[in-house]
């Protein structure tokens, strides 16, 4: 498996020695040349570290100061580690005053905390669940088979999501509280599909498109249904964009913030974490940048074990065994 | 041929048996019957909706909706204001029949006196009723009370459990006095009024059904009403049956004296009249199109697919079996949700815990047909290809097993989104407003025409501007000079007006003596503070220098003609002593800069200032400036966009150049970060979590992080590193109109996204077999031809997906616009956000702003299939 994967080093030209070719009679330059492209690699990937991780981090070291600390001058490490926002998370402050604004973002680390993430987990692990399912049915036929209407069809799956959100918002109000269930989660389960099946079912259908046509016809040969195919064969082929897709339209509706702060906001106990955070009017007058962001950092950690567990997902399944040359 | 022995061709066909001719008849009943029931759908939402109907036979209630009486001091029915009943549902009294607001008349058999107006009185009286109900033998006691005009009487039942000692007895009237169940009826006290007036009694269900019938009218519409009017015109007021044809006048405004608590509370409350919408609306808004046309399609599909069945048509026979899989795939979703549902009690947001019976009770119904859809896909399956006629050519096989396959998504599709993108299209024909009595009327493309009118109109800002003096003091040096009203500077002492301020100033300044109209502000600049100071500096310096050389400070100056349009230069002088203080105040003038040019450092781009308030878009047909900017090649000419909505257009143009920015640096970065961590390296699963850090961070949590790091002082985290490393001198204003703002959010867009671009190309670089990479490299391509030729082209299909997407998002960006930009600086998405919820809650026009960016992404969709390449026909 991995051995497949080294052909497509495109920025590392000498990480694998046995990648291209054989490098035994290379001559001594080419040798430097060698090393000089595994430090430029290094500076790559280091560079692409700092650019994604660099804010995330600064989020760390300001989670660890005070608001007013946060908003009267920048530090690059903070002044000590003061947790005090992690425990206005989860301790229970009711008692620190009269009306909302004092009372804490999470009461406690088993209720409220568990109960938020709980419904994020629920409401995107569903979404994802049917629009990959019901998705990949219709991506098979969009990609794989030849059909009248095809074109307009797939215009039609996009459309759904063209509209900026706030525009459908009232008429998908409608229909929410029509079929009783506005304040619940599954109000968020019946309107996420109108952005997570569009995206599944385009980027699986130029997936099934990329597959080579002698898979199919291979197993038609052998005797299987269109149906056996595309289930037994053409699917697992597909798993890295699976995956893909998977965790991006998860990570897009873990996210989703004016759905679910329209349809959760008669009820607290259906709220996800972006309407948790962001309505969260912490402890003092100023903007509660310390406890959101420290709000934001502790959810943000679910999503990347998350992703570690399912990165190497991406990497398996790959076509390049399945139909040789 | 014999039923029983069927013989088969060489296909394996054969005639179908006499059973089997009966249940192929029976399952082509049952599709048939399906597709009546689709009409019958149809026909029922059209029939039992209120909208409709009020459409077609017109309002419920005129006007107020209530009735009027000349109420006399000495009527009987003077009671009504002063005493009526406040009735707990469920209690004793509402199962007896009393109503809110009914008037009490008598109480057991004793009228209701002038001297029996205390709660306490009412008490009394509703005890000895009891009690003499009792000894009399009796179960209920007779309660008089006045409603809608009438008098009714109504037997109140006496409670069960009373005192052995009767003249203990005090039944509460209230509910749950004290822990012990009342009768459920209030009083409330009223007034005794001495004059007749003209009372209203609301009908029940009415706009007005919460003002106490009897109250006293006090005004309506301003109009006051007095005994003088007669009963006619009082009435013609309340009906306001003149239902307004323009847009003014949907609101009737009622005042009134509620008999409340022994006084006369006053209350004033507007109300809408109602008024029946347009067949076309109330249609479009209840029903759409889209639904009603796929249930009169599918009707038509199911009669004839049933008809087919009965001729045993093979392709009905395989049509029937989508349809029966599909159904009752359908049918369980819904069992499922309704079990949900009304396992909760019907409101999911109830605490109550699930009950499986009762959910079941309520879902099972959704089963039903399944006990015929089932056996019927069981039976048609085997026999397809036995029994039935006709041969399909593979086209047709291929359209229906890609049509098998699409139906779920589709159905998601129509249930989900066709209502409401529908209705964001019916509803950018008409001109509705939220929350607003005015019915929606249709206006065609209006809306349209308002949002996209513009026109570029090359203006020449030489000709514009001019310091010009708006006052002089008396008695100052100014008056001594002889300056005047309306002068324009052209030189001070001798120095050129012109060139002095511009020296002085960051941007260069030109000014003309004939400026009239129109003026220019460089970019960024809001205040003309930045025009007026280098002026006023330019006249400080060069007034205290010539009082330090000479004797006299010399002007010129440009002075309109007294008689006449045009203008004369004249010279004027002041005594150099006569100047104590060189400041433009001190001199006695106020100066300000009329119109005039100034450009940005750069000559780039520059605003036109305009003292023009905006005035309401509707009313008004002139056309405001959207934009500015120099012309290439020329110092002075400038390209002025104006437009009806001048906001539009600029959200218009900065979503777009927020658009193609982001889109091309995420692809650029998203392109580097898939390729190296496709790479093999220690540490390539820690990267590819990484990487996905900026995307999983909530959006509404990412930009207010993102706005504390680019706080234009040194408190923000972005200004502190740039000084400390010594790329900036001093903290960069990032996020003001003043600064670099649309590059910021460009980077913290790129920061967020490219994630989302990174993983979806490395998921397409992993579908590239490494065979051809081998190939390649033994053909002797280097890594760079490899890339461009190989990887590139593969990667096509899902780059262009990518894209799609990114710029789907990238055309509706709003929440970084929105958190981090202030509403003069709107994206298209949160333009339509604040002209549907800030602004005049315009429903129709926010809606074309949103039909708008649905056209742009279409645009692009196309644009990005056509060029970009994904195979989209075969």
């Amino acid at each position: 498996m991995s051995d497949q994967n080294n052909h497509n080093n495109e920025l590392t030209p000498s990480m694998e020695g046995s990648n291209v070719g054989n490098n035994n009679d290379v001559p001594s330059e080419l040798k430097a040349m060698e090393v000089v492209n595994k430090i430029a690699f290094w500076v790559m990937v280091l560079a692409i570290a700092i650019f994604t991780m660099a804010p995330f981090f600064y989020a760390i070291s300001i989670s660890f100061r005070t608001n007013t600390q946060v908003l009267t001058g920048a530090r690059y490490v903070p002044e000590e580690l003061n947790t005090i926002n992690y425990e206005n998370l989860f301790e229970d402050r009711n008692d620190q005053g009269p009306g909302g604004a004092n009372l804490p973002l999470w009461n406690s680390l088993d209720e409220r905390f568990t109960r938020i993430l709980f419904n994020s987990a629920v409401v995107a692990f569903t979404t994802v669940t049917i629009a990959l399912v019901v998705g990949s049915f219709a991506a098979y036929a969009l990609g794989r088979v030849q059909f009248r209407g095809r074109v307009i069809v797939l215009y039609l799956v996009l459309a759904m999501t063209m509209f900026p959100q706030i525009s459908i918002l009232s008429g998908l109000f409608n229909i929410v509280n029509d079929l009783n269930i506005y304040g619940s989660q599954l109000s968020l389960i019946f309107s996420y599909p109108i952005f997570t099946l569009p995206f599944t079912v385009w980027v699986l259908t130029s997936f099934f498109q990329g597959l080579p046509g002698e898979i199919e016809q291979a197993a038609l040969v052998d005797g299987a249904s269109p149906f056996q195919t595309f289930w037994r064969i053409l699917v697992p082929l597909t798993a890295p964009a699976l995956v893909t897709t998977g965790l991006l339209a998860f990570i897009a509706a873990w996210n989703e913030y004016l759905f679910a702060l329209t349809f959760t906001v008669i009820n607290d106990a259906a709220r996800t974490v972006p309407v948790e955070i962001a309505n969260f009017a912490g402890f003092d007058r100023e903007l509660p940048i310390a406890d959101r962001v420290s709000a934001a950092v502790v959810v943000t950690i679910p999503l990347l074990v998350l992703v570690l567990i399912f990165q190497r997902r991406i990497i398996e399944g790959l076509t390049a065994g399945a139909v040789k040359g | 041929m014999a039923a029983d022995t069927p013989q088969t061709d060489v296909y394996g066909r054969r005639e179908p048996t006499s059973n089997e001719k009966i249940i192929n008849t029976a399952i082509g009943i049952v599709l048939i019957i399906l597709g009546i029931g689709s009409f019958a759908a149809l026909v029922s939402s059209i029939v039992g909706n209120q909208n409709i109907e009020r459409a077609i036979e017109g309002p419920e209630y005129i006007g107020l909706g209530a009735d009027v009486r000349l109420v006399e001091p000495q009527e009987s029915v003077i009671n009504a204001p002063h005493l009526s009943l406040d009735i707990a549902s469920r209690s004793p009294a509402d199962q007896a029949g009393l109503e809110d607001n009914d008037a009490l008349v008598s109480v057991g058999g004793t009228d209701i006196g002038a001297d029996a107006y205390t709660v306490e009185d009412i008490q009394g009286l509703f005890n000895s009723a009891f009690r003499d109900a009792v000894a009399a033998g009796e179960s209920t006691i007779p309660v008089t009370v006045y409603r809608d005009g009438e008098t009714i009487t109504v037997d109140l039942p006496v409670p069960e459990d009373l005192p052995a000692d009767l003249f203990e007895l005090n039944v509460p009237l209230a509910v749950d006095t004290e822990g012990e169940l009342g009768l459920g009826l209030e009083v409330q006290e009223g007034i005794d009024v001495p004059e007749a007036y003209y009372g209203l009694f609301p009908e029940s269900g009415s706009p007005t059904r919460a003002i106490r019938p009897g109250s006293r009218i006090v005004a309506i519409d301003g109009t006051e009403i007095t005994t003088d009017m007669t009963l006619e015109e009082v009435q013609t007021l309340v009906r306001d049956e003149d239902v307004p044809e323009e847009e003014e006048d949907y609101q009737i405004t009622l005042q009134v004296e509620q008999f409340v608590n022994n006084r006369a509370a006053p209350l004033e409350r507007t109300f809408n009249k109602e008024v029946a919408p347009t067949l076309f609306i109330g249609f479009a808004d209840e029903l759409g199109f889209i639904i009603p046309i796929l249930e009169v399609v599918l009707g038509i599909a199911f009669i004839k697919m049933g008809y087919d069945l009965m001729r045993f048509r093979i392709g009905a026979a395989r049509w029937a079996l989508v349809a029966f899989l599909w159904m009752s795939a359908g049918l369980v979703v819904v069992f499922f949700g309704v079990l949900w549902i009304q396992g909760k009690g019907g409101d999911v947001l109830n605490d109550q815990p699930f009950d499986l019976f009762e959910g079941l009770a309520a879902a099972w119904f959704y089963l039903v047909p399944l006990i015929l859809f089932i056996p019927a896909f069981r039976w048609l399956g085997p026999r397809q290809s036995i029994i039935y006629e006709g041969e399909e050519p593979l086209g047709v096989r291929n359209t229906r097993f890609a049509w098998t396959l699409l139906i779920p998504t589709l159905a998601v599709l129509v249930v989900v989104a066709a209502r409401p993108l529908e209705q964001t299209f019916i509803k950018s024909l008409t001109d509705d407003v939220f929350a607003d009595a005015r019915p929606a009327d249709f206006v065609g493309l209006k809306n349209y025409q308002q949002l996209l009118t513009f026109q570029p109109v090359i203006v020449d800002c030489r000709i514009d501007g001019r310091y010009m003096v708006t006052s002089v003091q008396d008695e100052s040096p100014a008056a001594q000079a002889g300056f005047a009203e309306g002068d324009v500077f052209l030189s001070i002492a001798g120095e050129d007006v012109e060139d002095a301020v511009s020296e002085r100033s960051e941007y260069e300044v030109r000014t003309n003596e004939d400026g009239v109209g129109d003026e220019f502000v460089a970019d960024g600049l809001t205040d003309k503070e930045e025009i007026t100071r280098p002026f006023n500096e330019a006249f400080s310096d060069l007034v205290s220098a010539a009082v330090d050389e000479g004797d006299t400070v010399e002007f010129e100056v440009s002075r309109p003609e007294a008689d006449g349009d045009g203008r004369d230069d004249v010279d004027l002088e002041v005594e150099a002593a006569a100047v104590t203080d060189s400041s433009p105040g001190a001199f006695g003038l106020s100066t300000e800069f009329e119109g005039g040019c100034a450009r940005a450092p750069g000559g780039k781009r520059a605003i036109q200032w305009t003292r023009t308030e905006l005035e309401d878009r509707r009313g008004d047909e002139r056309y405001e400036q959207a934009l500015a900017y120099s012309l290439p090649g020329s110092d002075t000419a400038g390209l002025k966009i104006v437009a009806k909505d001048p906001e539009f257009v600029n959200s218009v143009v900065n979503t777009v150049r927020f658009t193609l920015t982001t889109v091309v640096l995420e692809l650029i970065i998203g392109m580097i970060i898939a390729l190296v961590v496709n790479s093999n390296f220690a540490g390539r699963g820690i990267m590819r979590a990484a990487m996905l850090v900026p995307w999983s961070i909530p959006t509404v949590v990412a930009a207010t992080l993102w706005q504390v790091m680019l706080r234009p002082d040194n408190t923000g985290i972005i200004n502190k590193f740039l000084v400390d490393i010594g790329m900036l001198d001093r903290p960069q204003q990032w996020l003001t109109d003043l600064g670099p703002w649309m590059n910021s959010i460009i980077a913290v867009d790129v920061w967020k996204t490219s994630p989302f671009m990174a993983l979806l190309i490395l998921a397409g670089l992993q579908t590239i077999p490494g065979d051809i990479y081998e190939a390649a490299a033994v053909d002797g391509a280097n890594r760079l031809r490899q890339f461009i030729s190989i990887t590139l082209p593969l990667l096509r299909p899902t780059i262009a997906v990518a894209l799609i997407f990114r710029t789907l998002d990238a055309l509706r960006a709003f929440d970084v616009f929105q958190v981090l930009l202030d509403p003069t600086r709107p994206s298209m998405a949160t333009y339509n956000y604040s002209t549907m919820v800030d602004g005049q809650r315009e429903v129709g026009y926010a809606s074309a702003v949103g039909v708008l960016i649905f056209i742009f992404i279409l645009i692009f969709t196309i644009l990005y299939v056509r060029f970009v390449g994904i195979e989209t026909d075969e």
